[in-house]
């Protein structure tokens, strides 16, 4: 049984006050529809990928909730794994297909936060951690801000390297009209901005945002009958996990939950990292793109940040282009809308839809999306 | 959010005793600056990262503490505080903290 994305499509992600889940979720689906001609009869069930709707907006039940909402009437599911809530729903998804369950599937990822003040996402996120954490009163830039000061120490990383992961990202999001930001920014200026978590400055940190992304998923089966042109195949789809805080790793420097579930995908693709043109990973602060890049296998360990200081991973300049939709970092990170945003973004690659963005020639894609400090890991691996 | 049930910090306290009179030292340090709801008052405020005397490693707030022992190697030991009280009529938690042991 194959799987592959056949439409996808995100909303504006940013500080949606006007909008609300419904209709962001409204807007995603029909962008997504609109571009593939499918019909929304089609659709034989919904996964959700969402973080924080019950303990801020006091709403669960998502499943139902939006399958209400985009007037479909099929099973539906959500899925939570903090910020990996978006992966986790893509990898159900592709699951349902994989089972022979469901001939097509919509994987919705939604989030809306900006509604609250800072003091309240830092609180609602902290979910996602340990109640260590919580009691000593952590939030997650201070988690990887610990884990960024260990690397610091151990191989030498600057914080000129972090913050030339925020200057990459700014640029590939300014080629992006649906990002959060699209402005360009230097090192210098995220080096001058405000401290959060030392080393951690606020042009380390992804933002808060509100968002959508949809992607659906078809079988083999159902492609061929409905001729669809230029499938993106999912060549793996793998999750595993580690333990909830910091202080029951092994490793501080490397998210294991990664490394693991890198290991089955690239098993499960029959692909080495050496053969991925493109890669959506999770840079939620600019120091968990390096730890990506090392820990998916694309750098030695402390070799990254120099790499991508030098922009090796610079739209136009190498092999490996990283985070074209302009990451967490400026593309926004809305939680449960990031880890299907990032199979959107690879799908348009590698259809060679991207626009502006487009990396030439790009085949193999992935996608690293995380939960909490590394708790919960997705990678996907996609090619055409 | 629902605040701090009485049930709940009653039986998470069982569990705080294990950690007294523990000592450590810093692996890793930062520094909060946007904290969560209940630690407004005490921001800006050290958070480490601690290898226990046990082995285990170990997150926490410092306190009773100088500029200069935020650092890496110095030694720390557990101690029981107050940790936040989300509502004022609701129940005041309390649990571990970390001091530098040269400040006891």
């Amino acid at each position: 049984m194959k799987a592959a994305v056949i439409a996808g499509a995100t909303t504006d992600f940013g500080e949606l006050w006007e909008r609300s889940p419904k209709s962001l979720a409204r807007e995603a689906l029909g962008e997504a529809l609109k571009e593939s001609n499918l019909k929304k009869e089609e659709i034989e069930a919904i996964f959700v990928g969402n973080m924080l709707s019950g303990m801020l907006g006091g709403q669960e039940h998502l499943g139902a909730f939006f399958a209400e909402a985009l007037d479909i009437s099929v099973p539906a599911f959500k899925i939570e794994g903090a910020c990996a809530s978006g992966g986790l729903a893509f990898h159900a998804g592709v699951n349902g297909i994989w089972s022979g369950q469901y001939k097509a599937v919509l994987v919705l990822g939604v989030e809306k936060m900006t509604d609250f003040k800072p003091e309240e996402i830092a609180t609602a996120l902290m979910g996602a951690g340990s109640e260590e954490e919580r009691v000593a009163g952590a939030t997650f830039p201070g988690l990887y801000a610990l884990i960024a000061s260990v690397h610091m120490q151990k191989y030498g990383t600057t914080e000129e390297e972090m913050a030339s992961v925020a200057v990459k990202n700014h640029y590939h999001a300014s080629l992006n009209g649906h990002a959060q930001f699209r402005n360009e920014i230097t090192v210098d200026q995220v080096l001058g901005s405000p401290k959060i978590a030392d080393p951690l400055k606020l042009l380390d940190c992804s933002p808060v945002s509100d968002g959508a992304a949809a992607v659906i998923l078809g079988s083999e089966e159902f492609i061929k009958n409905k001729k669809i042109i230029k499938p993106v195949w999912v060549k793996a789809s793998e999750v595993d996990t580690d333990s909830l805080g910091l202080s029951g790793r092994k490793e501080l420097t490397t998210l294991d939950a990664t490394v693991k579930a890198a290991k089955k995908a690239y098993q499960k693709a029959g692909v080495k990292p050496s053969e991925i043109d493109i890669a959506e990973v999770h840079d939620c602060f600019t120091i968990a793109e390096i730890l990506a890049m090392e820990d998916l296998g694309f750098y030695e360990k402390g070799k990254a940040g120099k790499a991508i200081y030098k922009g090796e991973t610079r739209l136009g300049n190498g092999k490996l282009v990283v985070n074209t939709s302009g990451g967490l970092k400026a593309c926004g990170h809305p939680v449960g809308a990031t880890g299907v945003k990032q199979v959107v973004e690879v799908f348009k690659q590698l259809q060679g839809k991207a626009g502006r963005k487009q990396v030439e020639k790009a085949k193999v894609g992935l996608t690293q999306n995380i939960g909490g400090s590394g708790a919960t890991a997705v990678i996907n691996i996609f090619s055409v | 959010m629902i605040g701090n049930s009485p049930v709940k910090v009653w039986r998470s306290q069982k569990e705080v005793g294990k950690l007294l009179a523990l000592s450590g030292k810093i692996i890793s340090f930062t520094l909060i600056r946007l904290p969560p709801l209940g630690f407004e008052q005490q921001a800006p405020y050290p958070l480490i990262l601690v290898k226990l005397e046990t082995g285990k490693m170990f997150t926490g707030q410092l306190v009773d503490h100088k500029a200069e022992d935020l650092k890496v190697g110095v030694e720390v030991e557990t101690v029981f505080r107050r940790i936040n009280s989300r509502e004022t009529e609701g129940v005041i938690r309390y649990g571990i903290k970390l001091r530098p042991v040269q400040n006891r």
